[in-house]
């Protein structure tokens, strides 16, 4: 099926603790954003004692070790990049990933010269890329023991070839809709 | 002498119903109202809270006793301390008495979460994708149409040759799209046309872009 896209993929990272339910999914999709792997939790519904009994410690631990580490650790198909969109995730995502990761964000800005082109941020590790001809550059943040120009060109180099078939940030809002689908699912059954 | 008769008389009947009273002013006791106010400093910041690790259970209770540990206490002590363990006697007794209590401490996890992950690959891919408008981004969006119509949107990248079903999203201005994994392959730009002629309406064309 993706044979003529090198059999290459993205992971999409999504994990959510909006409104007291910890949830995570993550997509492998390939170069078109058909999907290859969807992994997803069960929400996790900590009691109001046991937010108080942890306090923040509670957060950290559901979302970077717990969902973090079973999604990420399940899936079948490797992808050549790990994309989250929660800067708390990035690292986390990086180690536990064992490959590149990077977190992808959209911007309001102009488009640059051209596609390829990227542009260093007064934030560290963070880039402008300008993935497509058509839409305003991304940034993207680099984990901190990656955050070189090369890793930065080369991470750019993968989300230009992808971008030519794909909308990148399409896969996290139907992420958010399985999600969404899914829990309804389990809430009426 | 009747005069005297007369004093004596007068004192026998008023002696002891004067009151005498002093008004020296030595002894009043004055009483100092100081005007200076009293400043009362309430800091605004947050009373700073320390939260422990959580996640690390009862073993870390930790207590402290004023005494200071006999020299002979250390049964190994290295030249210098510094994250080299240190070893007490077990039988430390302090005037007789047992003072220290080994208890192993344990490490706890948060206890009571679990999460399985699911596989979904099947729900996901009934999901159609939702490509964006990228008219405004751009640059050749002049030379899109001809005379007498409009571009209004440009969606991209859709795959022209796997493309199922497609569907315009009204309210956010986005298109809905279905494909064929085995045949979408090729990507194109989908561009939505408003004429003005008479028989005129909503167009649709691929574009390269």
């Amino acid at each position: 099926m993706s044979s003529q896209y090198g059999g290459k993929n993205l992971g999409y990272v999504l994990v959510d603790g909006s409104d007291g339910v910890f949830r995570g999914a993550v997509l492998i999709t390939d170069f078109r954003g058909i999907p290859a792997d969807f992994r997803y939790t069960d929400p996790i519904r900590p009691s109001r004692l046991e937010k108080i009994l942890y306090g923040g410690a509670l957060d950290v631990y559901l979302k970077e070790e717990l969902i973090l580490e079973n999604i990420v650790g399940a899936v079948e198909v490797q992808p050549v990049l790990w994309i989250c969109r929660d800067a708390d995730l990035l690292e986390s995502l990086s180690r536990l990933g064992k490959g590149k990761a990077v977190l992808l964000a959209p911007t309001s800005r102009p488009p640059m010269d051209a596609v390829g082109d990227t542009e260093k941020q007064n934030d560290p590790g963070s880039y402008l890329v300008q993935a497509d001809p058509m839409s305003a550059p991304m940034r993207i943040a680099l984990p901190m023991n990656r955050s070189k120009e090369e890793e930065a060109k080369a991470v750019a180099a993968v989300l230009v070839e992808a971008a030519s078939t794909m909308d990148l940030l399409e896969p996290f809002s139907r992420m958010s809709k399985a999600l969404a689908v899914l829990g309804e699912e389990q809430s009426g059954g | 002498m009747a005069a005297e008769d007369i004093r004596t008389f007068l004192a026998r009947i008023f002696l002891g119903k004067a009151k005498v009273r002093s008004l020296r002013p030595e002894e009043r006791k004055v009483e100092l109202q100081s005007l200076t106010r009293e400043l009362l400093v309430r800091p605004l910041r947050k009373p700073e809270r320390v939260l422990g690790s959580t996640l690390l259970g009862a073993g870390m209770s930790a207590k402290s006793k004023g005494f200071r540990l006999p020299h002979d206490a250390f049964g190994s002590v290295t030249g210098s301390i510094r994250s080299a363990p240190v070893t007490l006697k077990r039988q430390l007794r302090v005037r007789g008495q047992r003072i220290l209590r080994f208890e192993k401490a344990s490490t706890r996890r948060v206890k009571g979460f679990s999460v399985k992950s699911r596989r979904g690959v099947a729900k996901v891919a009934a999901l159609p994708l939702e490509i964006g408008n990228r008219l405004q981004w751009y640059a050749g969006r002049a030379d899109l149409s001809g005379a007498g119509e409009a571009p209004l949107a440009l969606y991209y990248p859709v795959l022209e040759d796997g493309l199922i079903k497609s569907v315009l999203n009204r309210d956010k201005g986005t298109l809905i799209v279905w494909y064929n994994p085995q045949k979408a392959w090729r990507a194109k730009g989908l561009l939505m046309v408003r004429s003005f002629s008479a028989n005129g309406g909503l167009e649709w064309r691929w574009i390269d872009a």
